[in-house]
């Protein structure tokens, strides 16, 4: 094999270098951007798994009568939970599935409304009026005792799933 | 295309229209000024970062700093960072001011790039006093009531300047928000307008030329640049490694109430007035002419802050060596008193256990990311000097081409 001796190289030193430190420099920032990110989207608003009921807000979820709502707080949104006429406990995430707004219990109507672009869902959170396209968010209570003799303990789960998976863990 | 080449028509001996270096490799004094840029501009960007988590009210501000030094991911980095910088830009800039007026480059048609620099030494300095309290800590309660206190034996307008920056007759709540306007809006307007300012007059004006030989010409590109890039580079490898070893602490919520901690002391770069001011409470045989300790501490702190700011005035050309000597006098002086004062006696005030604890938890966990951080470091400098040196052997080259021509 005969060995050709180019007298010029195809990239000047010049050029290489500066493409080189380039590509080092992008490397160089690339590990700084992620610190960064990970400062500027802390998660600390992110929905929470469970919410456990405190003593205070057992008394005033006890004190609900048939057709009234408590509201509580679910992460950085509202969480209602019902004590519907037919005597079970549902608990919702408090947001409109249109727009994100706030809905509201109206006890007279036993209906949920938004008052964003008038929503109106049931009191099993369905959407029956307005511009929502789903029924409200579920979240699944897991209590002891009743709600006529009281409920002593009250755990919010974002879903079942959820319990189930953490109860598996633990 | 052709960087190295500029009209042979032009004198020397003139200061260039750009910031174009002529002579010899500039010396290390000429990147203290760009340096100070850069660590600003870090200054601005931790700073904005802070500024997505802190509250700025005297009920909250300690526990939302808390929180950064705990909860926020990195937030305990980009606080140490700012700590730290803040520190390092002082130093940097004050270098600059000592180097420029051993150098006299303040003469002439130069004065108004002096003046403009004065300011913003002065705005850096108020930086580091208003952002001392926003922690609200016990340290920086009482450093700040020290501090604001000061102007009050002023004639006339003193008590007002006090209560101005109080909001008040003394520290309490109302006292943080105005410190907040001050350091995250006011004074950084300030720099950014005098930074501009310091800038042009500098383009206008021209660069003070290294001394010696002027037969080599050394261009802005890629020399000063490249190597001010490799300065700044090192500079955040160090502060950024300096913030993840030794981060910053947080002491226990300060109270306007509570009585002064032991040993109290300001920040370094104001402990040589501090210093200045406690020594001169000595000369007590002073006050049977009238004149009160902080009254005359005050008049020598304003004599020397006076000098500095009006030199251009006072040392013309032709003055000979006598301010030259006054200056690495007051150096002296400065350097000793801040020693002197730094070794005395140091507050014992202890450090948030909570905080200090999940430092140097997290602390361990980054470790890991140093090393390919430095190995980065130290190839991205090694490309950098390669490329000067390429640059060099070019001109060089070039050169020798030319005055074979000739």
């Amino acid at each position: 094999m005969t060995q050709r001796h180019i007298p010029y190289s195809l990239v000047d030193r010049r050029s290489f270098l500066g493409r080189i430190s380039a590509i080092v420099g992008a490397g160089f920032f690339a590990q700084l951007v992620l610190p960064v990110w990970r400062y500027l989207f802390p998660g600390m608003s992110r929905e929470p798994d469970k919410v456990e009921f405190t003593e205070d807000m057992l008394a005033q979820l006890n004190a609900l009568e048939p057709g009234q709502c408590f509201r509580f707080q679910w992460g950085g949104v509202p969480g209602l939970a019902l004590r519907a006429r037919d005597g079970e406990l549902r608990v919702f995430k408090g947001v409109c599935t249109h727009a994100d707004c706030n809905v509201a219990w109206r006890s007279a109507n036993n209906d949920f409304f938004c008052a964003c672009h008038d929503g109106r869902y049931d009191e099993f959170g369905k959407n029956i009026e307005g511009p929502p396209p789903r029924p409200l968010t579920r979240l699944f209570a897991e209590f002891e005792g009743s709600l006529e003799a009281g409920i002593t303990k009250l755990t919010v789960w974002r879903s079942e799933s959820v319990r189930l998976k953490e109860q598996e863990g633990a | 295309m052709d960087r190295v080449e500029e009209s042979p028509a032009r004198d020397s001996r003139k200061p260039t229209g750009s910031l174009r270096f002529l002579g010899r490799r500039p010396r290390w004094t000429h990147y203290l000024g760009c340096t100070a840029m850069f660590l600003l501009a870090l200054q601005v960007v931790t700073g904005v970062l802070l500024l997505l988590y802190y509250q700025p009210n005297s009920r909250d501000a300690h526990d939302s700093v808390r929180v950064i030094m705990t909860d926020i991911p990195m937030g305990w980095i980009i606080r140490s960072l700012h700590r730290r910088c803040s520190h390092v830009l002082i130093l940097t800039v004050m270098l600059h001011a000592l180097d420029v007026l051993l150098a006299k480059t303040f003469r002439r048609k130069r004065s108004p790039t002096y003046y403009t620099g004065v300011l913003l030494l002065f705005c850096v300095l108020f930086m580091g006093f208003t952002g001392y309290l926003l922690p609200w800590d016990t340290l920086s309660v009482v450093a700040t009531a020290v501090g604001t206190g000061l102007p009050a034996e002023l004639p006339l307008i003193g008590p007002y300047i006090t209560e101005f920056f109080r909001g008040g007759s003394a520290i309490g709540a109302q006292t943080l928000p105005r410190f907040f306007a001050l350091h995250i809006s006011v004074i950084p307007m300030t720099v950014a307008l005098a930074l501009g300012f310091h800038i042009v007059f500098i383009r206008r004006h021209g660069m003070r030329r290294p001394p010696g030989p002027q037969r080599k010409r050394v261009p802005l590109y890629p020399d000063f640049i490249l190597l001010q890039a490799v300065v700044c580079l090192w500079v955040f490898a160090i502060l950024l490694t300096a913030a993840i070893l030794l981060p910053a602490e947080l002491r226990p919520e300060g109270n306007p109430m509570a009585p002064a901690p032991e040993g109290i002391r300001p920040e370094w770069y104001f402990l040589a007035a501090f210093e200045a001011i406690k020594l001169s409470g000595n000369l007590t045989f002073l006050s049977s002419v009238g004149v009160t300790a902080e009254l005359l501490s005050l008049i020598l702190l304003g004599g020397a802050i006076g000098v500095f700011v009006l030199m251009p005035v006072l040392d013309r050309k032709g003055g000979g060596r006598i301010w030259r000597w006054i200056v690495r006098a007051a150096t002296v002086t400065f350097v000793a008193l801040t020693c002197y004062s730094m070794f005395g006696s140091a507050p014992e005030v202890e450090s948030v256990t909570e905080v200090a604890d999940r430092a140097s938890e997290l602390r361990v966990r980054t470790l890991g990311f140093l090393v390919p951080f430095w190995l980065s470091v130290v190839t991205l400098t090694w490309i950098l000097v390669s490329q000067i040196r390429l640059h060099d052997r070019i001109t060089a080259s070039e050169m020798s081409a030319h005055r074979g021509k000739a």
